[in-house]
C-alpha cells in the first residue's frame, strides 16, 4: 500500500486544488508545481483515507486540509 | 624660605622616627620568619591540593552517576522501544506532519516523551505493511511547520481478513413462521 499527503488551502470540493509539501524541519513549504485535485488522483486510483482540517476557520476560502491519500 | 627649612626639618625629624620604629631583625629572627611563611605557603598549598582532590573527584563521581543514569534511562527507552515495535498498533507523535517523508516518533509513556530512535517516517511504515488508522491534530497552530499530530498506525494482516469456507457457519434453518389466526 502506498501514502501520499497533501495540503489544500480550501478543500471545499473533488475539483480544490490540493499540494504536496515540502518536508522541512525549519519552514516546510507548498509546492506549487504538485497542484493536483481530488477527482484526479482518484482517477489515478488514489483513495481519501483521512482529512484533517488544520486551520481554526469556518470560513470556505480558508479550510486548511490536510488530506492523506492511499493507494492498493 | 623660613616655611621650606621648616619643612625639610620635620621631614627629617618623620624619617628618623620611621627609622627608629622599625626595628632591625637578627639573622635567626629572619630565618625563623622565613621557615614561617614557607611552613604557611607549604600548608596552603597543601590544601589547595587537597580541594583540588576533592572537587576532581566529586565531578568523577557526578560523571559517572551521570552516565550510569543516561545508561540506565537508556536500557529503559530500548525495552520500551522494544516492547512498542513488537506491537501491531503503534501510536506515533510527529512535530510537523506534512509529507509522508516527516519525521514520526513513538512515545514514551513514563515520561510522555518522544523516543529519539525510533523516528521513522509514513512511507517507511506503509512499506512495512502498516496502515494509517487514526489520526489527530494536537496542535492548534494553522503553520506547516507546527502541524502536531499523534498518528495511530496498524498492521493489517491481511490474510487473516480472507474468509475462508471452513471459516464460514451455516445459519441455521428457522422454522416456518406459524400460520396466520383466522
Amino acid at each position: 500500500m502506498q501514502i501520499e499527503v497533501y495540503f489544500s488551502y480550501s478543500f471545499v470540493s473533488p475539483n480544490s486544488t490540493i499540494y504536496k509539501v515540502k518536508d522541512s524541519s525549519y519552514k516546510p513549504t507548498i509546492i506549487e508545481t504538485t497542484a493536483t485535485t481530488l477527482k484526479d488522483l482518484t482517477k489515478k486510483g488514489w483513495r481519501l483515507s483521512h482529512a484533517i482540517k488544520t486551520s481554526q476557520s469556518a470560513q470556505l476560502e480558508s479550510f486548511n486540509f490536510l488530506l492523506v491519500l492511499e493507494k492498493e | 624660605m623660613d616655611t621650606i627649612i621648616g619643612w625639610i626639618i620635620i621631614g627629617v625629624v618623620f624619617y628618623f622616627f620611621v627609622k627608629k620604629k622599625k626595628k632591625k631583625l637578627s639573622p635567626e629572627q629572619i630565618e625563623a620568619q622565613n621557615k614561617k611563611a614557607a611552613q604557611e605557603k607549604a600548608l596552603r598549598e597543601k590544601k589547595a591540593a587537597q580541594e583540588k582532590a576533592l572537587r576532581e573527584k566529586k565531578a568523577k563521581d557526578d560523571l559517572k552517576k551521570t552516565q550510569e543514569l543516561i545508561k540506565i534511562r537508556k536500557e529503559k527507552e530500548k525495552k520500551i522501544l522494544l516492547e512498542l515495535t513488537n506491537s501491531d498498533e503503534r501510536v506515533y507523535f510527529s512535530y510537523s506532519f506534512v509529507s509522508v517523508k516527516s519525521d514520526l516518533y513513538l512515545i514514551n509513556s513514563l515520561n510522555n516523551k518522544i523516543i529519539e530512535s525510533s523516528k521513522t517516517c509514513a512511507e517507511k511504515l506503509y512499506s512495512q505493511g502498516y496502515k494509517i488508522v487514526d489520526i489527530d491534530k494536537t496542535g492548534k497552530s494553522a503553520q506547516l511547520e507546527a502541524f502536531n499530530f499523534v498518528i495511530r498506525f496498524s498492521k493489517i494482516d491481511k490474510s487473516k481478513l480472507k474468509l475462508s469456507s471452513k471459516n464460514i457457519k451455516k445459519r441455521k434453518k428457522l422454522p416456518p413462521p406459524p400460520p396466520p389466526i383466522p
